[in-house]
């Protein structure tokens, strides 16, 4: 326990000197890695403890980035970049999650989808969120008399919240809550049978989920300092999809895992061929036939305990 | 600690001072000899790949022409693939600026990854040709002395349409474009000429995008009583118009016109017969009548397996001349990038679609014509866009630019 702990604060330190050793772009390439790192472990939470397979992530994180990149632009503070975008996704979650979680199975990801695209086609098509070319020129905040632009103070910045991110929902998974979900994921008739309202802890993580992928779209805006309704589309929940299965569902670092391993390949097997999307889909269905649990799953050998 | 430490210590610090004193002779050395990088940001997976491999392939054209070598320096073409999605494409742009530390970058198709690579590309001072992306904003309250575009801004193949139309058609048009915004600022680009040359707007409808029934707007198109139509759509979108357009009936009485992404090459074959006498505007088209054009023609079929140019082809050659004359006349020094920025916005040369020539208010090219080119067939180029007409010198406004002229 104490190990593990030391474990991930050397890793944390690790990432937080990273600049000091490797040049901008591959600074850039972790700092994505790590917004995308958050985004799949916030989905993590539904996919791999509540059992929930959402195809409708991409509305959070699209929420998070609109409303960072609309709260910013009026004035660059703490609570434009976090608070705000947080707010919007959590009530935008309690709202689909309201609906959604009515249903199970391929329902409940037609119906996840679909509410997800509302938001894709109406940020596509209207002015005041700069239609099909989103909101850019965003500033990024200042905090604490910090001014984010640096380049350095911005990497500090994000190498903690994310940290703080991957603490919180740590803490989750482990909680009695968490628990709850597993087992929800287990047998929820028979978790309904014992006695916990399952409905409402349902809606609880799918409530937690969308806000923390709030947050995720929100640092996206604070890192390339503009959004596009890109980020709705339903492609941005399928990539994530894949990051959370290459890494390893139910591990939460391995979503993170997985969003290294698939940006990286990404960017790097691109620069090289144009059929870097055979690699990808290769490697998808090679994890998925021998390594099912993944790169964590592969890596403990699938005797390892769950974490 | 050990007794080398002090002996090691030296040795690294006198190696460290050397090099540092050398330094920046080596990388200035190296900034005049070594290759001149272009990176290049287009999708090349998807359907958009098309568009990407056109410019790719003409700016090679001119490239290998020149032996891949420009004032005794080797061009370096670095390619990659934005997939057509903003996230990928300002990682790229970031690589190629970061890591690759290009020269000069080209790209892309996407406007949305053209507005998210804008600050990156202006704040870094990196020179950025255009090579396809329409948005206005660029040309407008967003340009950049850093930023030049060799292709279009939106405005320019539909504005002089309003006018011309209204004079050769009909006065009374009906438009029809896809529900987004640059569908709907062509249409008001288009009614800038339109209606003070006495033209009357009947009706106007936006169609979601990606619709494949046009049947009820057609049938409002019939009603509405117009005896024109002017549209814009792209890819399958327009495919699926023009044909409908014909299976409908409609081309008997209404003239259908649009801007000239309408019938380019690369929907022209699946629409066919139903294209015919569509008379569109576009700054290009292949049977161009002038000898450069003829040259750029015979040389792409003879390169590509007799692939017909198309405007992104005649996009890509643009963008490598000026890459090269630009070059030529700063001596390859790639370094004082002030005197090269100016040197691109004094560049002039006869290009397949005419004489051209940035506007220096924008950086945005002033198209030598918006050809108005009608759908026939004809013998050496099959099914193809025959100019009829032509506008000369369109200059996009700029409006809210404030470079320096």
């Amino acid at each position: 326990m104490i190990a593990r702990l030391l474990g991930v604060g050397a890793l944390v330190v690790a990432a937080a000197v990273f600049p000091a050793v490797a040049g901008a772009y591959p600074v850039k390439l972790l700092q994505e890695i790590l917004v995308w790192g958050v985004f799949a472990m916030s989905l993590d939470l539904l996919l791999g403890y509540a059992g929930m397979v959402s195809f409708g992530h991409s509305a959070f994180f699209g929420i998070g980035g609109y409303v960072a990149a609309l709260a910013l632009k009026q004035s660059p503070h703490l609570l434009s970049a976090l608070v705000l975008p947080a707010l919007a996704a959590a009530l935008a979650a309690l709202v689909i999650g309201f609906f959604s979680i009515r249903v199970s199975g391929v329902y409940f990801i037609m119906l996840t989808l679909a509410l997800s695209q509302m938001f894709y086609a109406y940020a596509f098509q209207v002015a005041w969120l700069g239609a099909e070319d989103g909101i850019i020129g965003v500033p990024r905040p200042r905090l604490l008399g910090l001014d984010l632009a640096n380049a350095t103070a911005f990497h500090l910045y994000l190498v903690a919240l994310i940290g703080l991110a991957a603490l919180v929902l740590w803490r989750v998974v482990r909680s009695p809550f968490g628990h709850v979900l597993r087992g929800i994921q287990e047998n929820e008739g028979r978790m309904e049978a014992v006695g916990y309202a399952v409905q409402r802890y349902k809606l609880v993580a799918f409530v937690m989920a969308g806000t923390l992928g709030g947050v995720a779209g929100s640092l996206y805006t604070q890192f390339v300092g503009s959004i596009t309704p890109d980020a709705f589309f339903w492609t941005t929940s399928g990539e994530a999809l894949l990051m959370v299965i290459i890494g390893g569902t139910g591990t939460l670092w391995g979503a993170l895992l997985g969003a290294g391993a698939f940006i990286l390949l990404q960017s790097l097997v691109s620069s090289y061929t144009e059929r870097w999307m055979l690699i990808l889909g290769l490697t998808f269905v090679l994890f998925v036939l021998f390594a099912p649990g993944g790169i964590v799953g592969a890596l403990s050998g699938r005797v390892g305990r769950r974490a | 600690m050990d007794q080398l430490t002090r002996r090691r210590f030296l040795r690294t610090a006198s190696v460290a001072a050397a090099g540092a004193a050398v330094g920046p002779w080596v990388l200035r050395a190296e900034g005049q000899s070594g290759p001149v990088k272009i990176g290049v940001v287009l999708p090349y997976t998807g359907v958009y790949a098309v568009l990407g491999e056109s410019i790719t392939q003409a700016m090679e054209l001119v490239f290998a022409r020149e032996n891949w070598t420009v004032a005794g320096r080797k061009i370096e073409m670095i390619k990659e693939d934005d997939e057509m999605k903003p996230p990928v494409g300002i990682r790229k742009t970031e690589k190629l600026i970061d890591s690759d530390k290009v020269d000069i970058l080209t790209g892309p198709v996407h406007s949305g990854i053209l507005m998210g690579m804008r600050d990156k590309v202006h704040n870094s001072k990196t020179i950025l040709i255009v090579s396809n992306a329409g948005a206005d904003a660029i040309s407008r309250e967003r340009c950049s002395r850093w930023i030049f575009r060799t292709s279009f801004s939106n405005w320019q193949p539909c504005q002089p349409m309003g006018g011309w139309v209204a004079k050769n058609v009909s006065k009374e048009v009906f438009q029809i474009a896809p529900n987004y915004q640059a569908g709907k600022d062509m249409m008001a680009a288009f009614r800038e000429t339109f209606l003070p040359a006495g033209g009357k707007l009947i009706a106007e409808d936006y169609p979601k995008l990606g619709e494949t029934d046009y049947a009820p707007y057609i049938t409002k198109i019939k009603q509405s009583g117009a005896k024109a139509v002017f549209a814009f759509f792209s890819g399958t979108d327009a495919v699926n118009f023009v044909k409908q357009f014909d299976q409908f009936g409609l081309k008997q009485t209404v003239r259908l016109t649009g801007a000239g992404f309408l019938t380019e090459p690369d929907v022209l074959p699946a629409q066919g017969k139903s294209a015919l006498g569509v008379l569109t505007g576009h700054f290009y088209t292949p049977v161009l009548d002038n000898p450069v054009n003829k040259q750029f023609v015979k040389d792409f079929k003879a390169r590509y397996n007799n692939k017909t140019p198309d405007g992104f082809a005649c996009q890509g050659y643009d963008t490598a001349e000026v890459i090269l004359r630009a070059l030529k006349a700063v001596n390859g020094n790639t370094q004082a990038k002030d005197k090269l920025v100016d040197a691109i916005a004094r560049v002039e040369f006869d290009s397949p679609r005419g004489r051209f020539r940035f506007d220096p208010k924008t950086h945005n090219v002033i198209q030598p014509f918006i050809y108005v080119r009608e759908v026939r067939e004809v013998p050496e180029f099959g099914l193809t866009n025959v100019p009829i007409d032509k506008v000369a010198d369109v200059r996009d406004p700029g409006t809210g630019c404030t470079l320096p002229a």
